[in-house]
């Protein structure tokens, strides 16, 4: 049984305005599913439809095998969600907070553990009103994991949190999933998502425009790997031209650059040089998943605009 | 039950809320005033403290509407307006009853 199924899922607002349209989707139980788009995609559209607080045009959706509508309470009481939009607006500490959330509940959780999973421990007796964005991204973070639910809900976790804070969420996504929790996880961001999403699905103004895993988007957007040596002295091309994935490869005094068509033969090529020439530095570069993202989504909401200076990845290995 | 949880937390909330204490406090003083004019301009009786407790209800009854208005506004509207709506509606409810309108 999937942990979500949508067909045909749709919802108009006023008539004109399509916010998701004929949405088919499959997420099975334990997955991690990346759900993409630029902002005004969908994303929240679809969330609200999967947990009732808006009803769809048209079309269905199951969650866990049962309809989001007629059964919206049995599906709340095994979810949990970090929303967007949401606000602290009561004059509650962080403690109190999580307390609360863990009541609702009915969750057997200690407040402490989970402030601790989300590290805001050590400011858990500060208001939660006055906490900067990210710690009120963390402590939303840990009120959704209370009660261990069996899917998580995850809309656009990432706003507003450090780069530590990014990477540690992650680490608890993975722990969670490991275990067994399905994760449906939004955002705006692709290379986000690439770390820790078993599958991603793109959207684009209502529609769902791709649905792959990150490999696969890349291999069918055609994109390419560069991977470029540089050694002590001049390597020979063709020790590198039978590997398999390498396109092409060019030499430039000591500096040698292969093409390759599949990411993966990135390592291939710095072994087979390596065992003949001494590398002083390499320089890898994908296809920046920016770049993909854009392909997909047809520049978003920028599409009329200067593109923006896209940044390819660069990564030492 | 979530219903007495959600009600906990509001009071909580309420008992630290700011605007609360100043309406509370600005009634209060008002009440003084009051009482410290109409006992400086004619002296201490039965009758002045009656005029007092109606002059009182006729302030009353303009400012209370205003603060319940206030009030009823933030406790709905205003749940909506600061986001804290967003954590309550995905709450469970308890499992015996299939209404989502408990919590």
């Amino acid at each position: 049984m999937p942990a979500i199924r949508t067909e045909g899922l749709t919802k108009e607002f006023g008539g004109d305005v399509v916010a998701v349209e004929d949405l088919d989707l499959t997420i099975e139980e334990g997955e991690v599913f990346g759900f993409l788009g630029p902002n005004g995609a969908g994303k929240s559209t679809t969330i609200n439809l999967l947990l009732d607080f808006i009803r769809p045009t048209a079309g269905s959706a199951e969650v866990f095998g049962m309809d989001a509508q007629t059964e919206a309470a049995a599906i709340r009481e095994r979810t949990g969600v970090l929303p967007e939009g949401y606000g602290f607006d009561d004059y509650l500490t962080g403690r109190e907070y999580m307390e609360w959330a863990i009541e609702t509940k009915g969750a057997g959780d200690d407040p402490e553990d989970l402030l601790d999973t989300v590290g805001i421990l050590d400011e858990a007796d500060r208001k939660a009103t006055g906490y900067s964005k990210g710690m009120q991204q963390r402590l939303a973070f840990g009120m959704a994991l209370a009660d261990d639910p069996d899917l998580l809900v995850l809309d656009e976790p990432s706003t507003g949190m450090d780069p530590n804070g990014i990477q540690h969420m992650r680490s608890v996504v993975r722990e969670r999933a490991e275990a067994g929790t399905t994760v449906f996880f939004s955002s705006h961001i692709l290379s986000e998502v690439e770390a820790v999403c078993d599958r991603v699905g793109v959207m684009n103004e209502g529609r769902l425009v791709a649905m792959d895993t990150i490999a696969g988007l890349r291999e069918s957007a055609g994109g390419r790997a560069t991977i470029t040596l540089e050694c002590r002295e001049p390597p020979a091309a063709d020790a590198v031209g039978d590997v398999d994935g390498v396109a092409t490869v060019t030499v430039e005094g000591r500096t040698l650059t292969a093409q390759c068509t599949d990411p993966a033969a990135k390592v291939d090529v710095v072994r087979r040089v390596d065992e003949r020439a001494e590398i002083v530095d390499i320089l890898a570069d994908n296809t920046s998943l920016e770049e993909l993202f854009n392909e997909y989504t047809g520049g978003g909401r920028d599409a009329d605009r200067d593109p923006l200076d896209v940044d390819s990845e660069g990564v030492s290995a | 039950m979530s219903a007495i949880s959600v009600a906990k937390k509001d009071f909580r909330g309420a008992k630290r809320s700011r605007l609360l204490w100043a309406a509370a406090v600005v009634l209060g003083l008002i009440a003084a005033f009051a009482a410290y004019v109409s006992g400086t301009a004619t002296g201490a009786s039965t009758r002045t403290v009656q005029e007092l407790f109606v002059l009182l209800a006729q302030v009353l009854a303009v400012l209370l509407p205003i603060v319940a208005l206030v009030a009823t506004y933030l406790a709905i509207a205003g749940e909506r307006e600061g986001g804290g709506i967003k954590f309550l509606l995905p709450c469970r409810t308890p499992a015996e009853t299939s209404s989502s309108a408990n919590c």
